[in-house]
């Protein structure tokens, strides 16, 4: 369970990231904090492993304030994949994702071989293994990313825009792969993302966020689209967008689903 | 060539000498302009008076400059430490610019990333800012070496042995092939030296020359990549 009590983050230059932000996410679901570039959802994520200290507020792990752990030993109990992977690109795939258990004292024999069964895990050939991240498509290299990530079997993921960079038809895949990997793995995570369907898709709760982190509405997808707060919600999430609205019509017996601008999208069954 | 025919027994002894003179400043050179790259990286405020200074030291021509280490350490001008001083402060000079370079040439994203997993301040430096750093770090080194092999030719003023010696020799006593003979011994031993230090780099850095064929073959349809491609 992560617990952010009243955290705000003030920069040296008296930019405000976050202000007075808090939110609870219980174990084994995925939270994704939804917002454009400027709402502080990067820095929220990275208060959770101490990359980003909060001005004020504390940010809590199962109880305990992480403010007094060594941040080095909670990076390495928390999984980070971030943006473009994130690969060191001097090191092999296999090495890449056996980094973490390495650090934590693992034998290098041990560590790989573990690491080969990871890249298996995430859908990627134990032949990627030698190669080196530039190698690999964009989107292999964010499944090595989530394998590393996964390496230490960390209780915690925490993930930056992991498939910002890819296009959407890999993007899909890859959130299909989190969604499967989540149904075996059941890890806390907290999802950062400003594709407004990729946290309706991935998410157990949605948190919408403003500028400086304000919460603008949290809830399920369904909830989010059914009763946006406010028109800022509405808007961010495209709920009178015409391919949000949709009709439905009977055509042979079957009732199909019509966006406004008349293109059948899906059949009700 | 005559000249050469009945004297080419000195060269490998003035080679020697030359060697022995410059490797001391090279690798001084590099162990004290690394950190001093790498902090102006990290601290930007002192960084660039630091970056400036520096550059500027190569500007103190090397005469005055031996004469000053000279007066404020005591040694003897034949004392092969004088000489390693003072190429050592220009070889500073030379790659400190190139060593904050080289760290700010590391693609940040792959730095934050490190540190996310849980590598601890020294094993971000030592296995993933400097193993990244080497290509640019090669390029300034290279530069550095070749300096430093044809200024060790300037010791010769003082009485220091080296390739430097067939040029003032030759200079007083009217041979040609002397001089010229010292000048290609000089540009040559140049060379090979930086050709050691490329093929040092190599070695230490296969994923670099990896990526770099790979971009060259791909270059009409590769998207770019980090500073280092």
């Amino acid at each position: 369970m992560i617990e952010f009590q009243q955290v705000s983050k003030v920069y040296d230059g008296g930019t405000t990231a976050v202000a007075d932000f808090s939110l609870v996410v219980e174990s084994h679901r995925t939270v994704v904090l939804v917002g454009s570039s400027g709402s502080g959802k990067t820095t929220l994520l990275r208060m959770v492993n101490r990359m980003v200290d909060p001005t004020s507020g504390k940010v809590l792990i199962d109880g305990e304030d992480i403010s007094r752990s060594r941040a080095v030993a909670l990076r390495r109990s928390i999984g980070y994949v971030m943006q473009q992977g994130g690969l060191l690109p001097h090191r092999s795939v296999l090495d890449n994702v056996a980094t973490v258990p390495m650090l934590n004292g693992v034998s290098r024999k041990q560590a790989r071989t573990a690491a080969l069964g990871l890249l298996e895990r995430v859908g990627l050939s134990a032949a990627l293994g030698k190669r080196y991240p530039f190698e690999l498509s964009g989107g292999q290299q964010q499944r090595v990313g989530v394998a590393r990530a996964l390496a230490a079997d960390p209780n915690i993921l925490l993930m930056d825009e992991p498939f910002g960079a890819v296009d959407p038809i890999v993007r899909r895949e890859l959130q299909d792969e989190l969604l499967r990997l989540q149904a075996e793995l059941g890890k806390t995570i907290l999802f950062v993302t400003h594709d407004v369907d990729e946290a309706f898709r991935l998410a157990d709760e949605v948190v919408v966020l403003r500028e400086h982190a304000v919460v603008a509405q949290r809830g399920q997808a369904a909830e989010i689209l059914a009763e946006p707060a406010d028109d800022f919600v509405r808007t961010f999430v495209g709920a009178n967008q015409e391919g949000r609205m949709l009709t439905t019509h009977q055509v042979g017996g079957r009732t199909v689903a019509v966006d406004q601008a008349g293109r059948p999208v899906g059949i009700l069954s | 060539m005559k000249w050469l025919r009945n004297n080419w027994q000195e060269i490998p002894g003035l080679v020697a000498d030359h060697v022995t003179l410059s490797i001391p400043a090279i690798v001084l050179s590099v162990i004290i302009a690394v950190p001093i790259g790498r902090l102006a990286h990290k601290r930007r405020l002192i960084g660039g008076p630091v970056l400036g200074i520096a550059s500027m030291l190569y500007a103190i021509p090397s005469l005055p400059l031996i004469i000053a280490i000279l007066v404020l350490t005591g040694l003897s001008a034949r004392s092969m430490w004088t000489m390693t001083i003072a190429l050592t402060v220009y070889g500073v000079a030379l790659l400190v610019r190139t060593s904050a370079d080289a760290f700010a040439a590391v693609d940040k994203n792959v730095h934050d990333a490190a540190v996310a997993m849980g590598h601890s301040g020294t094993s971000v430096f030592w296995r993933v800012d400097l193993p990244l750093a080497v290509p640019v770090l090669v390029s300034g080194i290279r530069v550095m070496t070749v300096s430093t092999v044809s200024l060790v030719t300037v010791g010769a003023l003082v009485g220091q042995s080296g390739l430097g010696w067939l040029l003032t020799n030759g200079f007083q006593r009217g041979i040609a092939a002397e001089v010229a003979t010292g000048v290609i011994a000089t540009a040559l031993l140049a060379v090979i030296l930086d050709g050691l230090v490329m093929v040092a780099g190599r070695l230490l850095t296969p994923w670099a020359a990896r990526r770099h064929r790979r971009t060259k073959s791909a270059r009409v349809t590769a998207r770019p990549r980090s500073a280092l491609a």
